[in-house]
């Protein structure tokens, strides 16, 4: 009875509070066993909710995301670098997020174009993604032969799940308002199945940023089927959402408008609407046998299957004024005249909602356009769009199987075999979603139509249809797809002696990128439509470690990497869009990595010391961007990117009582870039060459990631009922990225070194160093069910920037565009993200 | 039981949340304020001292129709309006005006606070002045930003009509208005050239002339879309915007659909006859027969007659009395070398007569061989005028067929003449019209 009634008071909280929130669970993994199967044994204080800062983010730009495993690692540098620094975007040893890895139930989470790991597949699902295992950038792990980043393993299958019910409410003024969640998972049956599943709903009308709404649900079911020494295993998960996007904001329109301002969004018959919407769902499933015929062997086998949508929305517009509220011209910098620069000042600051999308002119304009009778592939009389909403839609599918033995071959022997392949096709085309209140489109070019007028080939985007009108929700303008292949064979061999272990892993990795046009466009109508080239790429990875024991509590390990990787389709193609034409000169990256490390552990102590050199050579990036010199769309294809990584890595956990724990954290790194990198210019309407130039790169830093951060947690913990953390982090050293046109000769004309301007032109911007506090109460209240099953209702919140600094910057970036006469940087500022001001998390659940 | 519950309940949550996709309630279609007018633009422009600029401190508001804007690039960042007593300049900074003000929008400006100054003689409104040059300030184009501010669009679509106006009639009082000259042509030396130099996107201006005295120049920008199409070497009308440069007269035309030039040009010597036929030589009464033009019949058996009444020969058709399901019959003109002369006109007379719907067509071709199938060769319509309606006997009077232009054939060509008409049993549905043709004449440059 005692138990209904605490689950009657949830439901009815939960609908009296609108919900909404993330609550991941920390799990504790033993170090060097094997996470999957893994029961979990929790002290309730050791497995407190935990809300993510923000889950949104990690979303928005997958491959600039950061690793944030859900688990509180025992080591204590990993513990603050997951849950504190990431706010900033800090990276562990400042490397992408493609080089750390995702795997789940034994198959390997990527999205094979650009390498990142598509979170957005179980975004939300913390019941049942708690059971995680992380191993920090080049250690051991038997799910593959490891790498350069951190990776990281997910079981959810029921056998790695709570077996009771889970509910669930946050309110938070984070990415959601509002979350419930159920979750529940069932014993085996004496027939040796099992089920688990979980469901979340998340929600907020205007999430912490202006005009950015969120609606987003989450699903997950796992089902299990043990026989005899095999675990058959069936997962099928997804989390649909669709959000809103802020913009980057340059300092003169936050001075202009204020500090929340996001001009992505504008008022439409008085509701708040966002231009830019993302909506993803990419639903995932898993299907993994496992097979232990003795102790110490296990053979896993996953197949993976992958299919859904991201779907982006922008305006678009056809030769007319550009309908985004931010545009240069727009503002009042653009005016030399001081009196006509205060009075724009005056008009946009008196408007009805300053500096925001006026969506009821883009209408009013749509349907002031003559009615006109357009005879194309077919008639029709109607008004012709001069605005519109597309959506670009990225239609991913993959399919791939994962396959490792893990055998002890002698007690001091361990070896490890796999292989891997996975295909992915990525179909990128776009739709026109919203007409405005026009009645048509016509699928063509305007910019190959600025390039030479009234020219009727060249504007169409498909030569097979013309002049094709398009209604809402019909496909128009680009229409390809990228196709990436990848398979790997890799050997691992561990050596465990008294005093000392070895390890020995050696990958090799061979991939195939192509891309597949569907529409044979004007411009390029021998290059546009059917299968370019395909690339092929052999990579390899070794990876050799050594770990000397001087006594239980000390050791030191020293570590090793090379490594090879092919570069990403985006990489690769000058402008998939357009054409299928490649980087004229295409080489893999090379990295090697030298890691050592001091480990100290007792009773009080918990101690972490590591420095790390890592080098990378021959990177290559590609850049499109609107040139004011070449007045039009260009291709800049980066190529000789090299890099060096270096730095250390402290943590220090102190427990001098069982109430008491001091945690300090301290990453300080060196990341820069080295030698000059080499541009090639195409010009995006026929690919002819432009220019060849060098980057004057050498020594410039790399953006985005803070190279330092460091930060300090003091936590009480009362029994296991009560915890309470105050917790402090402090970043520096952090700059955004940089435009690599600003670096380059062509650019030096008129400028004279050492003056402001040439600093202004081509000093990187270094963002002011940041700090933030926080702190984390939780209580446990024990609670029963009519059966006398023991349970837990857990409240806690979680409040983070006490101080509700609005000016902190999370990153930003040097726009491409650039005023190649006046070089005045000004004219295109910088423009920056800010993070979260005062914010919170306040989440009750009810496990039983 | 509570399993199912449970879950039930969840998922019903999801899908409702799911489910709750928003639309969009789409914005009221813009009906537009109501604003008065309080002063014209006329009125305006007197306040203007030539050379100077002036800020309008006055609540005034003007009201105009766009007439010209920036659509074909010719205008650049700038609209035309005009009123009953005159047409102003207003200078917009802005690209793609003409999205935001379509020829025929009309618009109230709220003057107060704009500048008035004049571009070597053109009076224009602006919203600043740039006097970092003080020898030559210059008028500020008005900031996007400020459109709204200053700019009132109404809902409705308004046509202006063009004032018809000669050379000599050009002066400052219809500066910036849309007139019409008729009866105009290019100089024989700017005849056949671009509008504007698009390669080095410079404007150019090419003399335009009537028959009589008087010239005005036609200028076109570099940029504009059009400035590679070649002048027309006819006369007839141009419509655009008067425009002065000092003491310079030029027109400014929107779109190159503003030059209607496909007629004769003046000559001394006059034009010259390519073809002429006044049927004087026929034998009344009996089958057409004239030297060099082909007279066939495709089906039903009837032919062209010569006729004479009161001293004028003319050749007449009609299906009556044929019995015949289809009549169709052809009358072919020898062939007309369109390549040693300019501005080809065709014209020819009718009458009609007991006009019951046959018809009798002018067709063109340049397929044609001269053979005796001309139905198996392709032919042109000709847009001409054909006498129609008189039900009873003859219409009294010749009906002109207007002056069909030629201008865009070139080389060898044909003129048929195509009467189509039949003369059943049955007593409904008869077509069997009878035409007169007189008076065909092609003339040329």
């Amino acid at each position: 009875m005692m138990a209904l009634k605490w689950i009657f008071c949830i439901c009815l909280l939960g609908m009296v509070y609108p919900l909404r929130s993330q609550v991941y669970r920390l799990a504790p993994v033993k170090k060097k066993t094997d996470t999957l199967l893994l029961k979990p044994v929790l002290a309730p204080a050791d497995d407190w909710p935990v809300v993510l800062w923000d889950e949104q983010q990690r979303s928005n730009n997958d491959r600039d995301m950061i690793f944030i495993p859900l688990e509180a690692s025992r080591d204590a540098f990993s513990q603050l670098a997951a849950f504190q620094f990431g706010v900033l975007r800090f990276r562990e040893r400042g490397y992408d997020g493609t080089l750390s890895q995702q795997w789940i139930n034994g198959y390997r989470m990527i999205n094979l174009e650009d390498g990142s790991v598509p979170w957005q597949s179980w975004n939300g699902l913390n019941e049942m993604t708690r059971s995680q295992h992380q191993q920090p950038g080049m250690g051991y792990t038997d799910l593959g032969a490891g790498g350069m980043g951190s990776v990281q393993s997910m079981d959810m299958r029921v056998t790695a799940q709570r077996k009771q019910w889970q509910m669930g409410y946050v309110l938070s003024n984070r990415t959601f308002t509002h979350k419930w969640s159920l979750a529940y998972a069932t014993e085996t049956s004496r027939h040796g199945w099992a089920f688990a599943f979980a469901l979340n709903a998340r929600y907020a009308a205007e999430t912490y940023y202006t005009g950015v709404p969120f609606l987003g649900g989450g699903y997950a079911c796992s089902i299990d089927k043990s026989w005899r020494k095999q675990l058959f295993s069936l997962t099928v998960m997804g989390a649909p959402q669709e959000s809103g996007k802020q913009a980057a904001v340059s300092n003169n329109l936050r001075e202009l408008f204020g500090s929340g301002y996001n001009p992505n969004w504008g008022y439409q018959q008085g509701r708040k609407r966002n231009a830019a919407m993302t909506s993803v769902h990419r639903p995932v499933c898993l299907l993994s046998h496992e097979y232990q015929p003795r102790a110490q062997t296990r053979l896993m086998t996953a197949v993976g299957l992958v299919y859904g949508d991201r779907k982006d929305s922008q305006v678009d517009w056809v030769q007319a004024a550009d309908p985004r509220p931010d545009y240069y011209r727009y503002l009042p910098g653009y005016q030399t005249d001081s009196a006509l620069a205060a009075a724009v000042t005056q008009a946009l600051l008196d408007a009805d909602a300053p500096g925001q999308v006026n969506w009821q002119r883009l209408y009013d304009i749509n349907r002031q356009q003559p009615l006109v009778l357009f005879a194309g592939q077919d008639t029709l009389t109607g008004k012709q769009a001069v605005y519109l909403l597309q959506q670009k839609i990225n239609r991913m599918m993959q399919m791939g199987i994962t396959a490792s033995l893990h055998t002890v071959l002698h007690k001091q022997h361990v070896l490890d075999i796999g292989f891997r392949w996975q295909w992915q096709r990525n179909h990128y085309y776009k739709i026109a979603a919203d007409l405005l209140g026009a009645d048509f489109h016509v699928n063509w070019n305007q910019f190959a139509e600025d390039a030479g007028p009234g020219d009727q080939v060249s504007r169409q985007f498909n030569l097979d249809e013309p002049d094709k009108i398009i209604r809402t929700g019909e496909r128009y303008g680009y229409d390809y797809a990228a196709i990436n292949r990848q398979s790997a064979i890799w050997i691992q061999w561990t050596h465990h002696r008294a005093r000392i272990d070895f390890n020995q892993s050696v990958q090799l990795q061979e991939s195939a990128i192509l891309r597949e046009g569907f529409v044979r466009n004007g411009l390029f109508p021998e290059a546009s439509a059917g299968r370019s080239a395909t690339g092929y790429w052999l990579n390899y990875l070794w990876k050799t470690g050594i770990n000397i024991k001087f006594n239980p509590r000390n050791h030191v390990s020293v570590q090793a990497i090379l490594e090879t990787r092919p570069p990403s389709f985006d990489q690769l193609y000058l402008s998939p869009t357009m054409h299928g034409y490649q980087q004229p000169s295409q080489v893999s990256e090379k990295i090697q990595s030298l890691a050592m490390g001091f480990h100290h552990q007792s009773a009080d102590w918990h101690l972490r010391f590591s420095m790390y050199d890592t080098r990378f050579s021959d990177g290559m990036d590609m850049l499109r961007f609107y040139h004011d010199g070449h007045r039009n769309f260009v291709n800049y294809a980066i190529r000789n990117v090299n890099k060096i990584h270096q730095g250390i890595e402290m943590g220090l956990r102190w427990s001098p009582s069982e109430s008491w724990e001091y945690v300090m954290a301290l990453a300080w790194g060196r990341y820069y870039y080295t030698g000059r990198q080499r541009v090639t210019v195409t010009q995006d309407n026929d690919a002819s060459v432009l220019d060849q130039m060098e980057v004057y790169s050498h020594q410039y830093p790399v953006a985005g990631i803070p190279q330092l951060a460091t930060g300090a947690a003091l936590t009480y913990k009362k029994g296991y009922d009560f915890l309470c953390t105050v917790q402090a982090s402090f970043w520096h050293d952090r700059w955004i990225a940089w435009n690599p046109i600003r670096r380059t000769y062509a650019m030096m004309e008129g400028l004279l070194p050492g003056t402001d301007q040439w600093h202004a032109v081509v000093d990187p911007v270094k963002l002011p160093p940041a700090w933030m506090l926080n702190l984390r109460m939780a209580y446990a209240i024990p609670v029963r069910n009519n059966r006398g099953t023991p349970g837990n209702i857990y409240v806690s919140l979680s409040l983070q920037n006490i101080l509700n600094n609005q000016d902190i910057i999370s990153g930003g970036y040097e726009q491409l565009r650039f005023d190649t006469v006046q070089k005045d940087p000004d004219r295109f500022p910088a423009r920056f993200y800010y993070t979260y001001g005062f914010n919170y998390a306040f989440n009750i659940s009810l496990r039983l | 039981m509570k399993t199912p519950v449970f879950t039930i309940g969840g998922l019903f949550c999801i899908v409702l949340f799911l489910n709750c996709h928003k639309t969009w309630e789409t914005p009221p279609l813009y009906t537009g304020p109501m604003l008065e007018a309080n002063t014209s633009i006329r009125t305006l422009q007197q306040h203007h001292l030539p050379n100077n600029y002036e800020k309008i401190l006055d609540d005034w508001i003007i009201e105009g129709v766009v007439t010209a804007n920036d659509e074909k690039d010719n205008f650049y960042k700038s609209i035309v309006i005009q009123d009953s007593s005159a047409a102003i300049t207003l200078r917009l900074d802005g690209y793609a005006l003409y999205r935001e003000f379509p020829v025929g929008k009309k618009i109230w400006v709220k003057l107060r606070g704009l500048w008035m100054g004049d571009y070597a003689g053109m009076i224009q409104l602006g919203g600043g002045v740039d006097r970092k040059d003080p020898l030559s300030p210059q008028l500020i184009a008005i900031p996007q930003p400020l459109f709204s501010r200053y700019i009132v669009k109404s809902a409705g679509h308004y046509i202006v009509q063009p004032r018809t106006i000669t050379p000599l009639q050009l002066h400052d009082s219809v500066q910036g208005m849309l007139v019409s000259l008729h009866g105009v042509e290019f100089a024989a030396s700017d005849t056949g050239k671009p509008f504007a130099d698009a390669q080095n996107q410079q404007a150019v201006s090419h003399t335009l002339k009537n028959c009589g005295p008087g010239n005005v120049y036609l200028r076109t920008s570099g940029f504009a879309r059009f400035a590679t199409v070649l002048t027309p070497r006819g006369n007839g009308s141009v419509t655009g915007i008067y425009t002065v440069f000092r003491t310079q007269k030029q027109i400014l035309i929107r779109d190159t659909s503003d030059v209607q030039m496909n007629g004769l040009r003046c000559t001394i010597s006059g034009p010259k006859l390519l073809l002429q036929e006044d049927f004087s030589l026929v034998e009344a009464d009996s089958i057409l027969q004239l030297p060099g033009w082909k007279h066939l019949t495709e089906i039903g058996g009837r032919y062209f007659l010569g006729k004479r009444s009161s001293q004028n020969s003319y050749a007449e058709i009609g299906a009556f009395a044929t019995r015949q399901p289809v009549v169709i019959t052809w009358l072919i003109s020898p062939p007309i070398d369109l390549d040693h002369s300019a501005n080809e006109v065709l014209r020819f007379t009718t009458k009609v007569g007991f006009d019951n719907g046959a018809i009798l067509q002018v067709l063109v071709s340049s397929q044609y061989d001269g053979g005796n199938t001309p139905w198996k060769n392709k032919w042109t319509v000709l847009p001409a005028q054909f006498a129609k309606g008189s039900l009873s006997g003859f219409s009294p009077a010749w009906v002109p067929s207007g002056d069909i232009s030629l201008h865009s054939l070139k080389g060898r060509i044909y003129l048929a003449f195509r009467y189509e008409g039949n003369d059943p049993p049955e007593q409904l549905g008869k077509l069997t019209s009878s035409f007169y043709l007189d008076d065909i004449q092609v003339w040329g440059n």
